[in-house]
């Protein structure tokens, strides 16, 4: 009488095993691959060291106003009194008439700090972009005030319309998880 | 043939004709809404373009008539009249673009409203008018066969697609479940300090918050005084017996580690940056590190500082529970949240100081007051400085202080129903008011470059100077109170750098040179002294009867903290120390040039 053939050898155990091995190997290797290879997300940002300071961003981009804004940076704002990026140039007094504000929408606070100290905030749903602002500080000032694509309002079009006209090709793509160039205070003046 | 609508036989049950309903009107209703939403999709970019070209024609951003008139006060400066029209037409400009702006975003609104409103009715209107497609739902066998294989072949994938999702996260995601370290005494779990620390509810911490925790040079009210008595008392760096773990600081510097729950904070600094660090305090890990931006002006002059301890930091962190607060040789002051995010900064500077800004921050209900003596005490340049802890700004300011640069850094005590801020400078110590920072007393018991902070103990403030004394005073008089209200005061032993050490009942001098003087607390007398032939920067602490001390070569000693001079231990870190300790339940944290060390028996 024939002995009965087991139903799987010890080979054809080790020989599946490896093959289910290899398998997994293999998957695990395309998943890891198909996760590093997917291209990083990128958004629109303004090169501070670039931009010109026209008034391009308040009138073309899809968005009205604007998803660009002025950015205080407060590290390296001089808190100062006679702020040329609030005041018009040789303002007719230091103080918050219509005649003396350089911004159009009147959309920096100025608020007394300490004599002769003052701080300066930005209200973002009123500005618009203009980058007045921006100009009288970069130019006069220390340059404290720069322009932002913000985030929660850019809707990120594959062509920017405002990168399209900006004369100083100030608009870059930056990574979405890095998405804000700020101007950095040692790197200043 | 079917019956028509017309000779079909009523309904018996009297529900209505079918052909008769009011059901059969929606045709003709979603026909009618088609038509005109459709006027609205054609009407409504017109109006838009309009609304476009009218605000072009009123651009508030470069209005001519606007530039005229600021042009007209520009020539007469003093012309009211014109300045009213000003306001009025630049009002009148902004509410022009606002109702442009809210204009076009409502039409926007609209279009989109009406577009969808018109695709769905005209493609309710012209689904009605198609002959009837087959029953979707009467299925063939074939059909059934065919869709049993799609839905294997579904499951198959969906369940590949969980297990590849599973194995990723297993693989690489982070879990957010709560990790617990086991306690060295034995009880339940501590919580693993890189867990996020449940956020406090009140906006300044409780006595008893504080006295556990260590938030300051010197700890709770700069006294140096451990609540805990549990602590280690020998250490060997050979055999790393006594040492739970040392990690390298990135910038080496003298302040002193603080430490609040699980969170150890110090500061570093050299001429180029300024940086405050975050570890755990139970392992050591590094787990934030921040710089803080400088408000000097670019082209500035870096601050005089000490040569030999090359530090842009020597002043010490403080911590409320809820924020960090450091403050550099440069003037620079800032604040952080303990997820390592910055709340707010501000720049005292520059700091006209001969050796460095190095009294160290101390935060008092929801103030953080700065000793900022500078210059040279005639020129009104030094004042004490309570800025708001949770913005920065300043709450109050006092008048300028009589004292020229200093080193000392302030305590607050309760005493005479008041809260009141000690600060010493050349020739005075002068208590304020911290509820508004007004001068309360003054005592003449100082001199020289005074570095050594006060202590409070039996109801006494000590200070203590190299060249002039060591003297108790009594803290409830008002005005000068040098003749009236000096307890007592001695000359012996009195140290230039480090700072006192009292518990009720003795107070401990130990000097640069290393004399260790011990006086009764009551009445001065002095009880022992002891020359320990060990050079000191580093103030002595209490913990319990036992009298810590850390010599700038490194050796810690143990003493006995009595009526007389008994070594219980001494342990060399092998690395200078210049700092002063941090206690905390079990274990010691002590920061030496290179290292920052835990002290503490494993196990227990």
């Amino acid at each position: 009488m024939a002995e009965s053939k087991p139903s799987a050898t010890r080979r054809q155990f080790f020989r599946d095993g490896l093959r289910g091995a290899l398998l997994f190997g293999l998957g695990a290797v395309t998943t890891l691959f198909a996760r590093h290879s997917q291209p990083k997300k990128l958004v629109w940002q303004i090169d501070p060291a670039k931009c010109v300071m026209c008034t391009n961003c308040a009138t073309q981009c899809v968005l009205q106003p604007s998803a660009v804004k002025c950015v205080q940076i407060y590290p390296i704002c001089g808190y100062c009194k006679l702020c040329t990026g609030y005041f018009e140039p040789q303002p007719n007094a230091l103080n918050t008439g219509a005649e003396n504000q350089l911004c159009p929408t009147g959309a920096i606070k100025r608020t007394a700090l300490e004599d002769p100290y003052y701080d300066y905030t930005i209200d973002e749903p009123l500005c618009i972009g203009c980058a007045k602002c921006v100009k009288g500080c970069v130019l006069f000032g220390n340059g404290s005030f720069q322009l932002q694509v913000r985030h929660d309002r850019c809707v990120n079009c594959n062509e920017c319309s405002i990168a399209v006209v900006c004369p100083g090709q100030a608009f870059k793509r930056v990574p979405a998880d890095q998405p804000y160039l700020l101007k950095d205070r040692e790197r200043q003046g | 043939m079917p019956p028509t609508p017309q000779n079909s036989a009523p309904d018996p049950k009297g529900s209505a004709d079918v052909s008769t309903s009011p059901a059969l009107s929606w045709p003709r209703v979603a026909k009618t809404t088609a038509y005109v939403s459709a006027v609205f999709c054609l009407l409504i970019p017109l109006l838009l373009a309009v609304n476009h070209f009218h605000s072009l024609a009123h651009d508030s951003l470069n209005s001519p008539a606007l530039t005229e008139l600021k042009l007209a006060l520009a020539r007469n400066p003093r012309d009211e009249a014109l300045k009213k029209q000003i306001r009025a037409l630049d009002q009148e400009l902004r509410e022009i673009q606002v109702w442009h702006v809210a204009m076009g975003t409502r039409g926007a609104w609209l279009f989109l409203g009406s577009a969808l409103l018109f695709l769905s009715t005209f493609k309710y209107a012209t689904q009605l008018k198609r002959l009837p497609r087959p029953d979707k739902t009467q299925k063939s066998a074939e059909d059934e066969v065919r869709e049993t294989a799609q839905v294997q072949w579904a499951v198959l994938g969906a369940m590949a697609v969980v297990g590849g999702a599973a194995w990723m996260l297993a693989a690489n995601g982070e879990t957010q479940l709560k990790a617990s370290a086991p306690n060295p005494s034995g009880g339940a779990p501590l919580p693993v300090a890189a867990a996020a620390p449940v956020a406090p509810t009140t906006p300044f911490p409780t006595p008893e918050e504080i006295k556990s925790n260590w938030p300051r040079f010197r700890g709770p009210d700069g006294l140096g005084l451990s609540a805990y008595t549990n602590l280690p008392t020998a250490w060997n760096t050979n055999t790393g017996e006594g040492i739970l773990w040392k990690v390298e600081v990135p910038i080496s510097g003298p302040n002193s580690p603080i430490l609040w729950g699980n969170r150890l904070f110090l500061t570093g600094a050299n001429s180029k940056k300024r940086e405050i660090y975050c570890y755990d305090a139970l392992s050591g890990k590094l787990l934030w590190q921040k710089a803080v931006v400088s408000g000097a002006a670019p082209n500035a002059e870096a601050p005089n500082v000490v040569e030999d301890s090359g530090t842009f930091a020597p002043s010490t962190a403080a911590t409320d529970g809820r924020r960090i607060y450091a403050i550099f040789a440069t003037g620079d002051v800032a604040a952080f949240d303990f997820a390592g995010n910055q709340v707010w900064s501000r720049y005292l500077g520059p700091l006209d100081n001969s050796y460095g800004h190095a009294s160290s921050l101390v935060q008092h209900q929801n103030r953080l007051l700065v000793q900022l003596d500078q210059g040279t005490g005639k020129d009104g340049k030094s004042k004490l400085l309570a800025l708001d802890a949770l913005t920065g700004q300043t709450a109050w300011e006092s008048p300028a202080r009589p004292v020229p640069n200093s080193w000392s850094t302030p305590i607050v005590i309760h005493a005479a129903n008041k809260d009141q801020i000690i600060t010493c400078g050349n020739p005075w110590v002068i208590a304020y008011d911290a509820a508004n920072g007004s001068e309360l007393w003054r005592a003449k018991v100082l001199y020289g470059e005074v570095t050594p902070s006060p202590v409070f103990a039996n109801g006494l403030v000590y200070t203590v100077m190299d060249g002039e004394k060591l003297s108790a005073i009594k803290p409830d008089g008002s005005g000068d109170v040098t003749k009236t209200h000096v307890a007592w005061s001695a000359e012996d032993g009195l140290p230039d750098i480090t700072s006192p050490v009292g518990d009720g009942q003795r107070i401990f001098l130990i000097t640069t040179s290393g004399l260790l003087t011990c006086y009764n607390a009551p009445d001065g007398k002095k009880v022992w002294e002891k020359e320990l032939e060990l050079g000191f920067h580093s103030s002595p602490s209490i913990a319990g009867e036992r009298l810590y001390l850390w010599g700038d070569k490194g050796m810690g000693l143990v003493l006995a903290a009595a009526g007389e001079f008994k070594e219980l231990a001494r342990s060399d870190l092998g690395e200078p120390i210049l700092s002063s300790p941090a206690f905390a339940d079990g274990r010691i944290y002590i920061r030496g040039k290179k290292n920052l060390f835990c002290l503490g028996n494993k196990g227990k």
